[in-house]
């Protein structure tokens, strides 16, 4: 099986595209990482200086005895309102730190999702279009062993990817941006304390791997049914950014509970549930489920299948 | 043409099975093989032994079943009735015994062309057990290719593909090379060259060889028996056999006279493009020249035949399928 593993991982590093995918991914984190850093120097934060003088100076008339009652609960409530704006734009505009870049690594998770779904697709779908898999069936290897290796292969792609993104993130970070100043940085409209940012990030960085590992499962199947990659490419995608929308529509109905893409699992500690009943519990029993049979479909069809191509 | 090659033989003698293999032990065994798709039976009870050493053809119009048959012997596709047995395994209960004695080209050979030769055959070396890089480089010398073999396959000429394929076929040293369509798309000297090479395999190592092909020359060349499938019906296992008879071709006027001496004379006729073919002694013919002449017959021409594979192919399939689709 190792051997198998070894053949399928050599295929996969000799295709000009793998590395294509993996130098765009690189880009787009320094790239990423960079412009962040450069939008924030251009912020303008004038305006949030005026209002905090404003407020100064109805602190000032406040003060002075010459104020109605009427008058005074006025410039009290107004006075309020600033105050309250002030404090959410200043943790919006908290300046970056490493530490905040890290633990949003995740947000790039993205970009490997869609790679690891192209690479998923064509796994078993491209030995056919090839007519490889005429080679590779004609071996004394059973064909469970095969898509196994295949799979294998997949989820190892999926989670160097994500390896490769948590280090250039990292590296990227440490290069653009100062350390938080002060304990904690503001994550998710609350505090997270600086020593947790390890822990979180590489939570985070789980968390999505088995989301990516989700859809890529989606897609090996469509792959490894329709022997076709760009339909397991496309399929997959659309419902990658249309799944969100669709648990949307159908948010009134029980249904939706068993659709999984309304279990993203990041959503737990994003704090942003995407429906209200969402546990961890159940998104993980409803993701094995689907899991378990993607796979079943690909086996059974990949097994039985008569090559004829 | 070298002496190690195999001469074109000059007919063949119908037999089925014949006697010299008693003792022997097939090295490839098909049993009752069938394969019924939707409801048409497209391989029907298919029975055939192969032996070490012999290369046998599998001749057939296209459509008849040839290669579903072979994607059976090779487990690309499962047979609804019967068996494969390889070495006496059964390809049904235990695939990976049987199969891993089996070479296999399937059609063109498709490689991984984003890789090198080395890398294709590396891949293919680790899906097998023992077969070791020293090994590896010998298949590569044998196919001679150790120049280019690190260069990607995509930069290789059909001919290289085809040594290749045959390389990834020989790695594993299988008692039994099925090839389908072998020398498609190969010139004239690289045809050569592989069926040389495919006669030294078979005749030094004891493999047997088994090659499904449209060209009826090459499989004449190239192969000790033959058998000949027609709408997924094995219709006749043949020996090129070394000791046939010789025919004759007899051109002369008045057709009817002509024909009724020959009768009269103990011939067996034929008819054939403008004239007659007879099988006859060497000897017997300048008796038989002096016949017809006295008998005042003009005689135009008495040449030696050879009765080509193609004729006999047509002879034994009933020749056209146009023809035959417009009867029906």
């Amino acid at each position: 099986m190792l051997k198998l593993i070894q053949n399928e991982w050599m295929k996969l590093m000799s295709k000009k595209a793998t590395w294509i995918m993996a130098i765009l991914l690189v880009v787009a984190i320094v790239g990423f990482t960079g412009l962040s850093k450069l939008s924030e120097r251009f912020t303008d934060t004038t305006w949030l200086e005026d209002m905090e003088a404003d407020v100064v100076q109805m602190e000032e008339q406040l003060a002075s005895p010459d104020l109605t009652d009427d008058e005074r609960a006025d410039l009290e409530a107004q006075k309020q309102g600033l105050e309250e704006t002030i404090a959410t734009n200043e943790e919006w505009n908290q300046p970056g730190s490493r530490e905040s870049i890290i633990v949003n690594a995740f947000g790039i998770m993205l970009l490997v999702t869609l790679f690891t779904i192209i690479a998923s697709a064509g796994i078993v779908a491209s030995e056919f279009s090839q007519g490889t898999i005429k080679m590779l069936l004609s071996r004394p290897v059973k064909r469970w062993k095969i898509l196994t290796s295949k799979y294998v292969t997949i989820l190892l792609f999926g989670l160097a990817l994500t390896v490769l993104t948590y280090v250039f993130t990292i590296i990227s970070a440490f290069i653009f941006f100062p350390a938080a100043e002060g304990n904690s940085i503001i994550w998710s409209g609350s505090d997270l304390a600086v020593t947790a940012v390890w822990a979180k990030s590489a939570y985070m960085m789980f968390l999505s791997l088995m989301n990516v590992f989700m859809i890529s499962t989606f897609a090996f199947m469509v792959g490894s049914v329709f022997r076709s990659t760009s339909l397991a490419v496309g399929l997959s995608i659309f419902f990658f950014f249309t799944g969100s929308m669709i648990v949307l529509f159908l948010e009134k109905f029980e249904i939706a509970k068993y659709i999984f893409f309304a279990h993203d699992l990041t959503q737990y500690e994003i704090g942003f549930k995407m429906l209200e009943s969402n546990t961890m519990a159940l998104s993980v029993a409803v993701l094995s489920v689907y899991a378990v049979l993607f796979m079943v479909v690909s086996y059974l069809t990949f097994i039985k299948r008569d090559v004829t191509a | 043409m070298t002496n190690t090659e195999k001469m074109p033989p000059v007919g063949w003698c119908l037999c089925l099975e014949r006697g010299h293999n008693v003792g022997v032990k097939p090295v490839v065994e098909l049993k009752n093989l069938s394969k019924t798709i939707g409801k048409k039976k497209i391989i029907d009870n298919l029975n055939l032994s192969l032996y070490p050493g012999q290369i046998t053809g599998f001749l057939g119009p296209n459509g008849a079943g040839k290669t579903t048959t072979i994607r059976m012997m090779v487990g690309l596709m499962r047979p609804s009735e019967g068996d494969v047995l390889i070495e006496g395994k059964s390809l049904k209960d235990d695939f990976e015994g049987s199969i891993s004695k089996v070479g296999v080209i399937v059609e063109n050979p498709e490689m991984y062309k984003f890789m090198s030769g080395y890398k294709n055959l590396l891949h293919f070396a680790r899906m097998h057990d023992g077969v070791t890089k020293a090994r590896i480089d010998e298949v590569i010398a044998q196919v001679g290719m150790q120049n280019r073999i690190h260069e990607k396959v995509s930069t290789y000429s059909l001919g290289m593909r085809q040594r290749l394929g045959l390389a990834q076929a020989l790695l594993h040293r299988p008692k039994f090379l099925i090839l389908d369509e072998p020398t498609n798309g190969l010139d004239p000297a690289g045809i050569r060259e592989f069926r040389m090479y495919l006669r030294s395999i078979a005749e030094n190592e004891g493999v047997s060889v088994f090659v499904s092909s449209h060209m009826l020359s090459e499989i004449e060349l190239m192969c000790d028996r033959i058998a000949i499938i027609q709408n997924g019906k094995l219709i006749d296992v043949e020996e090129t056999a070394d000791t046939e008879k010789s025919h004759y071709y007899i051109e002369a006027l008045p057709a009817s006279a002509v024909e009724n001496i020959l009768v009269a004379e103990g011939f067996e006729v034929e008819l054939f493009n403008d004239g007659f073919i007879i099988e006859a002694e060497k000897e017997q013919i300048p008796g038989l020249i002096k016949k017809l002449a006295t008998e005042g017959i003009l005689l135009f021409a008495v040449n030696p035949h050879r009765k080509t594979l193609e004729d006999q192919f047509l002879e034994i399939t009933g020749g056209g399928q146009i023809a035959e689709a417009h009867t029906k």
